[in-house]
């Protein structure tokens, strides 16, 4: 009996082990898929992020920004340019409308700040300071994609 | 078709702001359009821009009554703005 039933409790050891290992392993292969499937999903979203932002922030809004002027007058010309370019990107975002609806809400928030600014908000301030509230908008609205980018919290 | 004359202030140039969008539709549309069939919205010559903000709050009406391709296939416009129509189109399809 003492020979027979020690063979018994180390089989029903081992047994136990080999259960508990199947069920780490399957554990272990969920938790590794369900990261892949993140990562996978994050991976796409950055690229598709990328590829509706990355020339309105690198290279269409600077070089709108730059064709803006006062005049002697207090009039601000060439500013078409950047509306247009406001106009383009709520449109081109618009998968955010329905992928991330609280953030499209603040971005395009941000962008018509900016563009109210431009029609019409403008004379209302000195002349001196056009410039330094618009740089000041398009900060805001970048400062917003930025931090959508990083999975931050969007600023108010 | 029920042709409407926006009117503004003399010193008045662009238009921007949401609230006053909706401003100016209860005070100069509402009521007057019934079914929204049909319908010119004159903007006077002088106001030469115009914001999509201003734009959302003027059309939140008759975009919940009768949705964004109701207003492209019965809304036409008079305005001195030449690119009007993709202003009004741009506003439209980005409403929240």
């Amino acid at each position: 009996m003492g020979e027979t039933g020690s063979n018994i409790s180390l089989d029903v050891v081992a047994l136990i082990v080999s259960v508990v290992s199947v069920f780490a392993s399957f554990i272990l292969t969920k938790i590794e898929l369900a990261h892949n499937d993140k990562t996978n999903s994050l991976n796409l979203e950055n690229e598709y992020f990328r590829k509706v932002f990355t020339d309105f922030m690198v290279n269409n809004v600077p070089s709108a920004r730059s064709a803006l002027y006062v005049t002697e007058s207090g009039i601000l010309s060439g500013k078409q340019a950047l509306i247009n370019e406001l106009h383009n990107i709520m449109k081109q975002s618009l998968y955010y409308k329905y992928a991330d609806y609280e953030f499209y809400d603040k971005m395009c928030d941000k962008i018509q700040e900016l563009e109210d600014f431009l029609v019409d908000g403008y004379n209302e301030i000195d002349s001196n300071s056009i410039t330094d509230m618009i740089d000041s908008y398009i900060e805001s609205i970048y400062l917003c994609l930025h931090n959508r980018y990083q999975g931050d919290s969007m600023p108010d | 078709m029920k042709k409407i004359e926006l009117t503004f202030s003399n010193t008045l140039t662009s238009l921007a702001g949401n609230k006053y969008g909706r401003q100016i539709y209860d005070e100069q549309v509402s009521g007057l359009i019934g079914d929204f069939d049909d319908v010119l919205i004159v903007f006077p010559d002088q106001i030469t821009e115009i914001a999509t903000s201003f734009l959302q709050g003027f059309f939140k009406v008759p975009v919940d009554e009768i949705g964004v391709e109701g207003i492209n296939k019965n809304f036409r416009y008079k305005s001195n703005i030449a690119n009007i129509d993709d202003v009004i189109k741009t506003a439209l399809i980005t409403m929240r």
